[in-house]
């Protein structure tokens, strides 16, 4: 019998035979009726057996729709639920995730691969990012998140290892890894990097004298920091109220040492701006212990300061870079009090700061500046609130809730806008709580944000949930 | 017990059900309760008074005062949804009166049967035969241009078709659905949108002519046929079956589980649900077909992954494939048993094509393979190492390897003759929906 293939090749330029038609109709059944199958002949990869336990159903059917765009942006929070509680995903959305490309993303991706996870990986080259490799291995050849991941692992458990593999590679790394690279050494910093990190302030690259200044500062007692401190002690004083004497222009050793005359806030004299920029060059405490004065007391003195400006911007920048939380309390608590301060302090500012405080802390500001009725949609503590990604304890998001409630009748608020933010740090089993006390008649905006808050925490109190039994 | 995927199922559009997520947070209603019966709420909306919603639980039918045309309305959707995500909240548990007021009008709906004497029933019998006669004769000349059109572009040639103007398609579609043949027209339609689409589409398109050819000749010897293959022809011309035609008590009573379901549209807007269920006992496979029209709503539906115990009465067909479901009880869902290799199910598919030579796809549950990759092909292979090629349209390979591990797994899938089409899989008590690949 002629094949359907030959007949159709026949049939192709055209015949003038309609029997042609029923020879088809017999190969066509004998061929789909008739099929033979082939044999293979090779090895299955097989995959390793799972060591922990495959995610909840609850949570695997939440994971599934937020796959298909559910409150997607939620997707970190479950992923670090399930890799605390000791999951991996199900077998059958790894190909969904292994496709994710934010790097964020992929870091709270590894933990919950698993050995599914893994082995899949290691099949399609387009997911090279999931799989294990030696930090050796990965700093040698790896992409630049690789590297820079493999170099956070060393420095955490051997911190010299890690500096001597920059060492050897630092000719070759260009100056943007260079600066990239030096951010591990946050990690496990101590003055045995100081000689390394003196050495790069004389690079000809920006971004590396940069990140090397960062990280001297945060030595405590290095060369670099007794050097501004040797300049900036005899600036300010305190008798009572603050006396304060303007920088000179930075000489070179200034210069090397990052002092140049670009300018922190355009709108600030240069005079002012050396000031600022110096102040910030110097761990806020050591002005505390100087001057014999708290944190607080210092800044409310500062207030008074016909150079109140410079030294707010020097004092707040110097504790987000020293990670000095009683400094960052101190500013936040003076920037919430007075709509002012607003512009001073950029949002970057104020995040890095909120970011240091425990609740409690934050919680403590929250209640002096209503205590001090300053809660008006207009108040910087709103912006700072907003800026404050870290959980939330529950006493918290009740003072800071309750507020908006009152003030949920308000048509012209831009309050609202905060809730959808609020909604991802409160705790999610307050979900049920909070979903009273609205005021049942106000304006759209408002409503459709309280429906937006609600679904949110109503959607993570879904996650928590689904993930509170560990196995 | 209701779920999201469920209610979401339910909804019309996707605004609609976007909408009800929004009603999902309870300041937005007031008495919320359910019984055994119904669940039913207030809700605030724009008006002044709240919105009166309830839903009947015994078949998900809903009803609200809202104005909206959509229905299920995105009041009732939300009210399941909380029924489904938050049945804490809804407290109360004796139903006001506008609710009782309504369920009981529901369960006493009148019958549309009324009396007829005997003198009208042979008048609309002879009407009926009537009917039926000029349809014949409507049939008879519509196939006779079908043929000579088949011959034709045979005389053209295949490559012929592939240049094809769309009004060569159109015509002849046209001409076949006035003469009340709309199956040939849609297997028409089917031919035109094979030439260029795949490497093989000669062979296919060349089969596609086949079948209409051997339809027209099966037709013109109708009543040589075994009355099941009668109905085949029947049916692939366009002759449709009421559904009360089917009886109940002539089926298949058995535990039915929910292997799959797929949604598609056409260009008019009509969308078909196909739910695949594959039987218990009898290792049956049964297909639902539902139809709505653009934004109108399924009736509520079989949920992938559930099990139902159920009589399925089949059309009539040599092979017979697609069903309605009789008094559906839900059961606890299982895995499905079918054919243990390759060698057994091509055993089956090739005398079903032997008794229905028009059939396209078998559904099948294959157990006991395992899936591969092979460059950009997937297949998969057998105990005894049989390979079977999976369709080239098959999109969710990884998720199938996945899932496998290399472990041998059961899948649910149509059977064309020459590639295999997964639409589900089993492995290690999991159930996983193949989606977005037909």
């Amino acid at each position: 019998m002629t094949s359907l293939h030959a007949l159709a090749q026949a049939a192709l330029p055209g015949v003038n035979d309609p029997s042609l038609l029923d020879q088809a109709a017999r190969a066509g059944l004998a061929e789909r009726g008739g099929y033979l199958p082939a044999r293979f002949s090779g090895n299955i990869p097989i995959c390793p057996p799972e060591t922990r336990p495959i995610l909840p159903e609850s949570a695997a059917n939440l994971l599934k729709r937020m796959l298909t765009g559910e409150h997607q942006d939620l997707l970190p929070e479950l992923l670090e639920r399930a890799a605390a509680g000791g999951f991996v995903l199900p077998p059958e959305t790894l190909p969904a995730m292994l496709e994710t490309k934010e790097t964020a993303l992929r870091s709270l991706l590894l933990p919950v691969l698993g050995e599914r996870g893994r082995w899949l990986a290691a099949q399609n080259p387009a997911w090279d990012w999931a799989l294990p490799r030696e930090p050796r291995q990965a700093w040698e050849t790896g992409t630049r998140a690789q590297r820079l991941a493999a170099l956070k692992t060393i420095r955490a458990e051997r911190p010299a290892e890690a500096r001597a593999w920059m060492q050897e590679e630092w000719q070759r790394d260009s100056p943007e890894e260079r600066a990239t690279f030096l951010s591990a050494f946050a990690i496990g910093l101590s003055p045995d990097d100081e000689p390394f990190l003196e050495a790069c302030l004389d690079d000809r690259r920006k971004e590396v004298r940069e990140a090397a200044q960062m990280l001297l500062l945060r030595l405590p007692r290095s060369r670099l920091m007794e050097r501004m401190w040797a300049r900036a002690q005899p600036l300010v004083r305190a008798d009572p109220t603050l006396q304060v004497t303007l920088p000179e222009e930075a000489d070179s050793a200034a210069r090397r040492d990052g002092l140049d005359d670009a300018p922190l806030r355009k709108w600030m004299g240069a005079g002012a701006n050396r000031l600022a920029r110096l102040l910030a060059c110097v761990p806020p405490s050591r002005w505390s212990q100087a001057l014999r004065r708290s944190p607080g007391a210092l800044l409310s003195l500062a207030m008074e300061s016909e150079w109140r400006e410079p030294l707010l911007v020097g004092w707040a920048l110097a504790a987000c870079r020293t990670q000095d939380a009683d400094w960052a309390a101190a500013v936040l608590q003076q920037a919430a009090a007075s709509v002012n301060l607003r512009n001073l302090l950029e949002a970057e500012t104020l995040q890095s700061l909120a970011m240091l405080l425990a609740p409690e802390r934050m919680q403590a500001i929250v209640e002096t500046a209503f205590a001090q009725r300053v809660q008006d949609d207009a108040s910087p503590l709103w912006e700072i609130l907003q800026q404050y990604a870290r959980p939330w304890t529950p006493a918290l998001a009740w003072r800071v809730i309750q507020e908006m409630q009152r003030q949920a009748h308000e048509p012209r608020s831009r309050l609202p806008h905060l809730l959808p933010f609020f909604a991802r740090r409160i705790p999610p089993e307050m979900s049920a709580e909070l979903s009273a006390g609205w005021p049942e008649h106000t304006s759209a905006l408002w409503q459709t944000k309280i429906d937006e808050f609600l679904q949110i925490l109503s959607f993570r109190n879904r996650i928590w949930h689904s993930l509170e039994n560990t196995p | 017990m209701l779920s999201t995927d469920q209610v979401q199922a339910l909804a019309p559009d996707a605004a609609a059900f976007q909408a009800a997520q929004r009603l999902k947070a309870v300041h937005h209603w007031v008495h919320l309760g359910r019984n055994e019966a119904a669940l039913w709420g207030e809700c605030r909306g724009s008006a002044a008074q709240p919105y009166q919603v309830k839903v009947d639980v015994s078949n998900l039918v809903s009803a609200c005062t809202c104005p909206s045309r959509k229905l299920p309305c995105k009041h009732a959707l939300g009210l399941m949804l909380l029924a489904a995500e938050a049945p804490d909240q809804l407290t109360d548990t004796s139903p006001p009166d506008w609710v009782s007021d309504w369920l009981a009008k529901r369960t006493v709906r009148p019958s549309a049967k009324t009396e007829t004497s005997t003198t009208e029933r042979v008048s609309r019998q002879k009407d009926a035969e009537r009917r039926a006669a000029r349809r014949q004769a409507l049939a008879e000349t519509g196939l006779e241009t079908l043929e000579t059109w088949l011959h034709d572009l045979l005389r053209h040639g295949l490559a012929f078709a592939q240049n094809a103007p769309p009004s060569f398609w159109r015509e002849q579609t046209a001409r076949l659905v006035d003469a009340q043949l709309p199956g040939a027209a849609r297997l028409v339609r089917e031919l035109s949108e094979l030439p260029g689409r795949q490497e093989d589409w000669p062979e296919r398109f060349l089969l596609g002519m086949a079948r209409l050819h051997l339809l027209i000749r099966a037709w013109r010897r109708l009543e040589t046929l075994p009355p099941a293959s009668q109905a085949d022809v029947r049916a692939l011309l366009g002759w449709s079956i009421r559904q009360d035609e089917l009886h109940a008590g002539s089926g298949l009573t058995d535990d039915w589980l929910v292997t799959a379901q797929t949604l598609e549209e056409d260009e008019t807007g009509l969308r078909t649900r196909t739910t695949w269920l594959w039987s218990r006992a009898s290792r049956q496979a049964a297909k639902l077909l539902h139809f709505a029209f653009k934004h109108q709503p399924f009736e509520p539906g079989l949920l992938p992954g559930s099990a139902v115990r159920a009589e399925a009465v089949y059309y009539p067909s040599a092979v017979p494939v697609r069903a309605i479901l009789h008094h559906p009880q839900p059961v606890a869902a299982f895995l499905p048993a079918g054919w243990p290799n390759t060698e057994a199910m091509l055993e089956a598919c090739a005398e079903a094509l032997g008794a229905n030579p028009w059939l396209e796809a078998l559904p099948v549950v294959l157990e006991g393979v395992i899936p591969i990759r092979q460059g950009e092909n997937w297949l998969v292979v057998d105990a005894d190492q049989a390979i079977l090629p999976l369709s080239r349209r098959f999109a969710s390979g990884w998720a199938l390897l996945a899932l496998s591990g290399g472990h041998s797994l059961t899948l649910f899938g149509l059977w064309d003759g020459a590639s295999l089409h997964p639409m589900a899989a089993w492995h290690e008590g999991r159930y996983v929906h193949l989606e977005g690949s037909r």
